[in-house]
């Protein structure tokens, strides 16, 4: 018998599946832990988390400080001494000042796990938030973004995210040379004395160990200690549609492209239809997108479109980097792409195609504990409800052609598109 | 410990086999024997521009993405200096897909001039986004020829210059297609949710058939020992001064390596590394600073590269590294420091092996160098290298004549 090599193997069509959940953890006070205990490697991340972002921040900077801070010296050690001690048990540590969340993480071998999670309490109680060390980063910082100000894809990002939010928004300022200098000690010493408090933090651990439960229950009893409750706030930005953005950059050897705009959030009834439109129009390497601009017309290295869906803001954004001369055929074929998605049904069989690459890459994508958790801490956070992704999984396998194309015609106009273009 | 099987299919092409049944996921790894390192320095970027046309069809079936994506499946692929490496995961009830897919592309590609012409300025693209349109994107495409005189990866991957690129065409593709990518210059690695027994039938199946070729044979330049210091100087529109070092050392393989390592890692791995706590944390000098090596099959490099703070001349900062390394040849390194390098190193180790992608590759590369289980073992090689070895290293590496220095200047002063 001669081999078929024309005619693809059969294969199955895949179908939603149930994700690994952590246990939970509650004290009285508020604090709360998750631990997923998985993997077969002894090793362990360990996550912790403040409601201390841009969101609640007083003005620009102030959040971002602070969290690099708490790394910078301790009333017991210097900042060099907490990177010996955190190199000497082969650990690594990192801080990220998120829009919403503050996150301090340390990766660790697992036998490590207690002396790591009690430098993290010591950095987060008693840090020693000191003149020096603030100069220090903010040194780093104004070279920071000296150095971001030569890449043309930071302009068409900054500009881009400046228009959606303006100035009035936390998300939509900027840290740049006058934010930084702005930043006081002071403020930074009364932010810390509000926004960190173990009462309002979330702690999250993940991969192999013995006995973590107990030991974190045990752990949590001497930090249950009432604070303050996290307040409510809300923001208002300007909802821009249709605009353009030039940034000139002398020199640039290509143009980087942002485009895009508001749409409805993930609590809403569309989701799922918006969810395929997005990975059909860019969201994969099969997509609308890649195949019109890198491999057809060889334009680009790569476009893509994504969606950012935070509890408090939901929008959509299309990015690439070309060669300046065809910038503007660029943004043409992006708005000619969103018009074919208005007047022309997806096909069934484009459907299918998605509908199980989604799927699958979901499947592989859930490889360690690592991922399973930050899975689950994107239900948690966005207050999705423990069976998020299987509901969601569900939906999506239902979407029809005629759901994208009724999404497309709602929410994705391409005369709406605002479009910023970085470059010469 | 990363547990494996072998097999040998008649064409030569070698299979690995790494069963992981925890989850449904199989990754199918191809590494093909060449890289960057193979080309002609008159044509270079080849290899790299040549894994784009491995998406462009082939005998039987006009795109490798399409059918792979309907089945739940992704893929990618790299090109370094010494490999080319593709790699598919895909739901282990859907595999066979995989193996036709990858087995159609080493039969024979579709050779269509369109997919050329439009891979080419993708690549150009590439070229630019990485290289040409980064602040100091281009330091390594002028470090890499002051470097290496004579051994290949005086360029590198992506190319030596934009025209090598566009000069291509289509008999080039042919005749590297059908010297390089044949049965017996490849190892197949199959991973995770997948049996020996079924690895086997499949690899059969669908490798079976595609006829050996003649292995070319690899007779690269070797660089030959350096004996005086080289310096080199360049400028653009970037905010401040950078400092750029590298010394020869080692390859990957070797028995030196991993003293090697650690040394460079004693050096500048971390904020805890002797050049950030000095220059950076304590004394202010750069504003970022640090040192790796290049792990490259042929001896590689270790590199020191930095940026320095407003207001403090490279003459100073160089001076400054130069403290640095003179007082770890003076005095040596600690027991401590050593333990911590080790420990970084074993947790690296671990955390990569918790991949199972990783687990894969590093078989693949492993096993493309002569034996997969190298890919065994780091842990406890890393574990035997003694302070001793690690200060012999530190002599015999970081000496100046054996250095290049590339200092690149900010046109904004």
């Amino acid at each position: 018998m001669t081999l078929d090599r024309i005619n693809a193997p059969s294969f199955i069509d895949l179908e939603p599946f149930t994700l690994v959940k952590p246990d939970k953890l509650n004290e009285a006070s508020g604090l709360t832990a998750f631990i997923l205990e998985q993997g077969q490697q002894e090793v362990c991340r360990l996550e912790i988390t403040f409601p201390a972002g841009k969101w609640y921040e007083p003005y620009t900077g102030v959040s971002y400080f602070t969290s690099k801070l708490l790394a910078e010296g301790t009333q017991k050690h210097s900042s060099g001494e907490l990177q010996q001690i955190i190199a000497q048990y082969g650990s690594f540590f990192e801080v990220n000042p998120g829009n919403d969340q503050v996150t301090l993480s340390i990766f660790c071998l697992s036998r490590y796990l207690k002396p790591m999670l009690t430098l993290l309490e010591e950095m987060i109680e008693q840090p020693l938030l000191d003149a020096e060390e603030l100069d220090k980063l903010k040194s780093q910082a104004r070279q920071n973004y000296a150095l971001n100000l030569n890449k043309t894809s930071y302009l068409a990002g900054r500009a881009y995210i400046h228009l959606l939010f303006g100035n009035d928004h936390p998300y939509g300022r900027v840290l740049d040379d006058q934010a930084i200098e702005k930043v006081t000690l002071e403020d930074i010493k009364k932010f810390h004395q509000h926004a960190f408090h173990w009462n309002q933090a979330s702690v999250f651990i993940s991969g192999k160990g013995e006995n973590l439960n107990a030991f974190i229950q045990d752990w949590m009893k001497s930090k249950n200690i009432p604070g303050p409750l996290k307040g409510s706030l809300s923001f208002n930005s300007p909802r821009p549609v249709g605009q353009k953005i030039k940034v000139e950059k002398e020199g640039a050897v290509q143009s980087s492209v942002k485009a895009g705009f508001f749409i409805p959030s993930r609590y809403e009834e569309s989701f799922p239809a918006i969810y395929m439109y997005n990975e059909i129009f860019g969201g994969y390497f099969g997509s609308r997108l890649m195949q019109n601009i890198r491999e057809d017309k060889g334009f680009t290295y790569g476009i893509h479109s994504s969606m950012v869906q935070d509890i408090h803001t939901s929008y959509w954004s299309v990015q690439t980097d070309v060669n300046g001369d065809n910038a503007e055929a660029t943004v043409r074929e992006i708005k000619f792409e969103m018009q074919r998605m208005q007047d022309e049904l997806v096909s069934e069989d484009e459907l299918k195609v998605v509908k199980n690459y989604i799927i699958g890459s979901f499947i592989s994508s859930l490889d360690t504990p690592f991922s399973f958790m930050d899975r689950f801490k994107a239900t948690y956070f966005n207050e999705l409800g423990d069976d998020y992704y299987e509901r969601l999984m569900k939906k999506l396998l239902a979407v029809t052609t005629q759901q994208i194309q009724d999404v497309a015609k709602k929410y994705f106009d391409p005369e709406q598109l605002n479009v910023v273009v970085a470059g010469k | 410990m990363i547990d494996f099987k072998t097999f040998e299919l008649e064409n030569g092409l070698r299979v690995i086999v790494h069963e992981d049944h925890s989850r449904p996921t199989v990754v199918l790894n191809l590494i093909y024997d060449v890289g960057s390192r193979d080309e002609d320095p008159a044509k270079t970027g080849f290899a790299h521009l040549f894994e784009h046309l491995m998406f462009g069809g082939s005998a039987n079936i006009p795109s490798f993405d399409e059918p792979l994506q309907r089945v739940g499946g992704e893929n990618n692929a790299f090109t370094s200096p010494d490999v080319t490496n593709y790699y598919t995961l895909v739901p282990a009830a859907n595999i066979e897909t995989a193996f036709w897919l990858e087995s159609d592309r080493m039969l024979s590609l579709s050779f269509d001039q369109k997919v050329l012409d439009v891979q080419k300025n993708v690549v150009i693209e590439e070229f630019k986004q990485r290289y040409l349109n980064q602040p100091y994107g281009d330091a390594w495409l002028k470090l890499r020829p002051m470097v290496y005189t004579q051994h290949p990866y005086a360029w590198p991957t992506i190319g030596k210059e934009l025209s090598h690129i566009e000069n291509v065409v289509m008999d080039q593709v042919r005749d590297f297609f059908y010297s390089h990518y044949i049965p017996n210059n490849a190892v197949l690695v199959l991973g995770g949710h997948i049996t020996l027994e079924q690895a086997k039938e499949l690899s059969e199946k669908w490798f079976g058939p595609i006829p050996a070729g003649k292995k070319p044979l690899r007779a690269l330049p070797k660089e030959p020992a350096q004996k005086e210091a080289r310096r080199g100087e360049t400028s653009g529109d970037v905010p401040m001064d950078a400092f750029y070092r590298a010394y020869h050392m080692c390859g990957r393989w070797e028995k030196d390596f991993f003293a090697s390592d650690l040394m460079c890692d004693i050096l500048g791995r971390g904020k805890s590394s002797r050049l950030y706590e000095k220059l950076v944390n304590t004394d202010k000098i750069f504003h970022s600073l640090q040192s790796y090596v290049t792990s490259s099959f042929d001896p590689g490099l270790i590199v020191i590269d930095g940026k320095l703070r407003d207001g403090v001349s490279i003459e100073e900062g160089e001076k400054r590294v130069n403290e640095v390394i003179q007082e770890l040849l003076d005095k040596g390194i600690t027991d401590k420091e050593l333990e911590k390098v080790k420990n970084q190193a074993e947790s690296t180790l671990i955390f990569s092996e918790s991949e199972l992608l990783n687990r894969v590759m590093n078989l693949a590369f492993a096993a493309l160098e002569g034996d997969p289980n190298l890919a065994n073992g780091e842990v406890e090689r890393l574990r035997a290298v003694t302070k001793e070895q690690v200060e012999q290293m530190a002599k015999q590496i970081l000496r100046p004549e054996n250095s290049s220095t590339l200092i690149y200047r900010s046109n904004k002063k």
